[in-house]
């Protein structure tokens, strides 16, 4: 993959809310190329909200996000899908198609024929299918999969979708621990690659390892971010989950765990 | 071959090279190939428009009537039948009332290119539901005769089926269409948020779909009245044979819905010759223990 240099995702005094509730005020942020942010919030503050809106799914009360220093709505939405991959929860619908196909749809935005996907369509489909460890579930039917195995074939689509930017809606979700560590590896990989990332995620463990920066939303649309080294402290965190929580040293990581 | 005059293979095969000029050929293509090319572009009129309502309504439910528009043409037929209108005047009032229901449909339950499909399910359920309180008010104003006429039309009937090359001009246009753009409606399938993730203009598609839909049912209407079953039943029965990408699934329907109505058709023609059954009778006698055993084979 090539580094993406130029590419990055501005954020300018965004303000968004969504019935009534504000989301955030006056947000200015910069996603460049090879950041992993995470964002942390308790539920319902909006995190989703927050995310579609970086996507162009949802219109903001005022501000922009521009991709690439273009407002995301100057973009036709071939164009966004072509750089921006997106990662929904509950996102299946009633698909009735094979795991491959679902994974396929991820080629759409680069498709070159009308009448079909071509041979390195199918090969990026087939190699986003080894990467989640979905190769044995290939032709099974998608609405015959477990939570866990659809939230893998959901992420699946979207690495086939060679994005340079990810904004990913709790990947984690559904996940038992071994293909949180290995969805974990492969998003740290794209990283590395210089795709730029953003994954709500509420295990703050996850975002200290993964992560470099931080955002963290208030029920009342106050927003942080920073590095993830200055947010995620104790007392940051209490703050923002409104709850005690006890500060453990596990093998040199911080492990933050509630108070009873 | 078959019908209340039954023709033998050779005599079918002399008349198809239309060397004589004897009933046979009269019988072969003035009356059996326009019925039998009749009954299949009205089945493969339905099937797709089966096929691409589900895309649109994400619905498993959806056929080309769930959203009022076969209830509009109904009542348009079905009030110009109690006014004693002849064949041609009925024929305009069934497509008015049809085009007043897509018009109310599309302007009531889909504005502003909203992504609720939702609302314009509804509108069309209820649309339906009000439709089939003023066909029971017309059926039951209607006398002897006139009640016939009027169950014929709303079980679908092929006898008096015109504009034949219509209606397989707009078969073909839509279906080379939906298959030319069946990779968006997989998308779709996947979730509209999703879809629009992936690149596709999603309020655009859903006006797209809903118009297309609604030309190939109107064109079914006029073609044989409200033939139920089939656009519902066909695209289930193709998923359930293990087919669920949109670019076989809208061929494979087409063909299906086609040949399935073309042999209901010959079914209503002769079981009680010379007497004609409504078709739509044996799209449902034929199309529920199919569709049954297809399901529990899937299960």
């Amino acid at each position: 993959m090539q580094a993406f240099n130029n590419l990055v995702l501005e954020v300018r005094k965004l303000t968004v809310a969504i019935g009534g509730k504000m989301i955030c005020r006056e947000l200015d942020m910069m996603i460049r190329p090879g950041e992993c942010w995470g964002v942390l919030g308790q539920n319902g503050v909006g995190k989703t909200t927050l995310l579609r809106t970086l996507a162009g799914l949802h219109t903001p009360q005022s501000g922009m996000v521009s991709w690439n220093g273009v407002a995301l709505a100057a973009h036709t939405r071939r164009n966004l899908a072509q750089h921006l991959g997106v990662l929904l929860q509950n996102e299946g619908g009633e698909f009735w198609g094979s795991v491959q196909e679902y994974v396929l749809l991820g080629r759409f935005p680069h498709r070159a024929s009308l009448f079909g996907y071509n041979v390195q369509d199918e090969a990026l489909a087939q190699q986003a299918l080894v990467q989640m460890d979905l190769e044995g579930l290939a032709q099974r039917p998608y609405n015959t999969l477990s939570g866990g195995e659809q939230q893998r074939a959901a992420i699946a689509q979207a690495l086939a979708q060679q994005a340079q930017c990810y904004l990913l809606d709790e990947p984690l979700q559904h996940l038992d621990l071994r293909h949180q560590a290995q969805t974990m590896q492969v998003f740290s990989r794209l990283k590395e690659q210089g795709c730029a990332l953003m994954m709500v995620l509420h295990d703050t463990l996850w975002a200290q390892r993964c992560c470099d920066h931080v955002l963290i939303q208030f029920a009342d649309g106050h927003v942080l971010h920073g590095t993830a080294q200055e947010l995620l402290t104790r007392a940051h965190l209490e703050a923002l989950y409104q709850c005690p929580l006890r500060e453990l040293s596990v093998e040199g990581e911080r492990w933050f765990v509630a108070g009873v | 071959m078959n019908g209340s005059l039954p023709l033998a293979p050779i005599e079918v095969w002399y008349a198809l090279l239309g060397n004589n000029e004897d009933t046979a050929t009269e019988v072969l293509w003035q009356l059996r190939l326009p019925r039998v090319l009749a009954a299949f572009v009205c089945g493969g009129l339905l099937a797709l428009s089966g096929v691409l309502l589900q895309a649109l309504l994400r619905n498993p439910l959806a056929d080309p009537y769930i959203l009022g528009i076969s209830g509009g043409a109904a009542v348009g037929a079905l009030a110009a039948m109690l006014l004693g209108a002849g064949f041609a005047t009925t024929q305009l009032s069934s497509f008015t009332g049809a085009l007043l229901a897509i018009v109310a449909v599309f302007g009531l339950g889909f504005r502003h290119g909203e992504r609720n499909i939702y609302r314009l399910l509804l509108t069309g359920v209820v649309l339906s539901a009000g439709c089939g309180a003023l066909i029971s008010l017309l059926l039951t104003l209607a006398q002897g005769e006139q009640v016939k006429g009027m169950l014929f039309w709303l079980m679908g009937d092929l006898t008096h089926s015109q504009g034949l090359p219509f209606a397989w001009f707009v078969l073909l246009t839509v279906g080379l269409c939906a298959t030319a753009f069946s990779g968006g409606l997989d998308v779709l399938a996947g979730g509209l948020e999703k879809a629009a993730a992936l690149g596709v203009a999603v309020g655009r598609w859903q006006a797209g779909l809903y118009f297309a839909a609604a030309v190939l049912t109107v064109t079914a209407l006029q073609l044989g009245g409200s033939i139920g079953f089939v656009g519902l039943m066909i695209p289930h029965a193709i998923r359930l044979l293990g087919v669920s990408a949109h670019r076989w699934l809208i061929p494979l329907s087409t063909l299906l819905g086609g040949s399935f109505l073309v042999l209901a058709d010959t079914l209503a023609r002769m079981l009680w010759s010379p007497l004609q059954l409504p078709v739509g009778i044996f799209t449902a006698l034929l199309g529920v223990p199919v569709l049954l055993w297809l399901l529990s084979r899937r299960s």
